[in-house]
């Protein structure tokens, strides 16, 4: 049975409410979405599912764990972890594990350049998740992903048993550790009643 | 929505951080967070609120489970029959639930932040994941 270790250094606040300008064109000036843009509670968008959709529900069906990063290029805090070499280094640390790096209201760029730049490209797949319109516009911004709420970037879920969640990191944000943690953790097969 | 997601919907809308888990009295996985994780969570979290959500149990409550552990938590069940293991998978409030334990925190009004769906975890990463919540930024 998984027991979560004592992880140190949860790094606190993250993207949407600081979000700084755009800094590339085209990409939303504005904050993505804030609570009172988003109902809690998944709706019948849940029910859509886009390509990217698939094709990361696909990755995660398979055995073993899985890790899914939604991100924002223009988003700092997305960013940070990024130019910190923590992603490079997970990805380098775990072969076993799938890394499906997805950008989310960011008007279909999948940011790929950026994560090449520091140092992630070889064994993750990139993804960019499409809005309903110009992701500009907050209400065509996708709120959910394979059915999950998605209320800010960064989000960081780990699947495994066959596609199913394991640990949710949904408040910006995370550091090598916690998800270092949780991949193992998500390894455990552990025995049930 | 089911009334005891109703229920549970109504009190993670207000302001603050609330921790939602998912149990039930025959787990002994659910049994062994009791002590080092749920007794004195209140003093612990005075300002979160803690919701137990029972579960898979033929609609009986924990309450007196809970009550010899020395827990203090509001209480909400859930009915229906204990399913075979391999039907054991719900949603509850739009959220899978494959695992119990199962420990959701939510903040911002109803949002979920922290979801642990695989099972035990520890009061430390519980706290880590209370502070982290309820810091606004």
């Amino acid at each position: 049975m998984p027991r979560l270790s004592l992880l140190v250094l949860l790094v606190a606040g993250c993207a949407t409410a600081q979000t700084p300008p755009a800094v590339e064109a085209g990409i939303p000036t504005t904050d993505p979405v804030r609570p009172s843009d988003v109902a809690p509670v998944v709706g019948p968008e849940a029910t859509e599912r886009t390509a990217t959709e698939t094709a990361v529900a696909e990755t995660i069906a398979q055995e073993g764990v899985h890790v899914v990063r939604l991100w924002a290029p223009w988003c700092g805090n997305s960013r940070a972890e990024l130019e910190g070499g923590v992603w490079r280094d997970l990805v380098e640390a775990h072969p076993d594990v799938t890394f499906s790096f997805v950008t989310i209201w960011s008007d279909g760029r999948d940011g790929a350049e950026m994560l090449r730049r520091f140092g992630v490209s070889e064994g993750v797949a990139v993804y960019a998740q499409p809005d309903r319109g110009p992701s500009a516009n907050r209400s065509l911004r996708r709120t959910t992903f394979l059915g999950l709420p998605l209320s800010w970037t960064p989000t960081t879920w780990i699947f495994n048993r066959g596609g199913k969640l394991a640990y949710a990191f949904n408040y910006g944000e995370v550091n090598a550790e916690q998800i270092a943690q949780a991949i193992d953790d998500a390894n455990d097969p552990w025995a049930h009643d | 929505m089911t009334d005891a997601e109703r229920t549970v919907s109504e009190a993670i809308s207000r302001e603050g951080v609330h921790v939602v888990h998912v149990w039930a009295p025959w787990c002994d996985n659910s049994l062994n967070e009791h002590g080092p994780v749920w007794q004195g969570f209140a003093a612990r979290h005075p300002d979160a609120s803690l919701t137990f959500v029972t579960v898979w149990n033929e609609g009986a409550s924990g309450a007196d489970r809970l009550g010899a552990d020395g827990i203090a938590a509001a209480e909400v069940v859930v009915p229906g029959p204990k399913p075979e293991k391999a039907d054991r998978r719900m949603t509850f409030l739009g959220l899978p639930v494959t695992w119990i334990p199962t420990t959701w925190v939510f903040n911002r009004g109803g949002l979920l932040a922290y979801a642990f769906n695989y099972g035990e975890l520890s009061a430390d990463e519980l706290a880590r994941a209370i502070e982290a919540a309820g810091t606004d930024w």
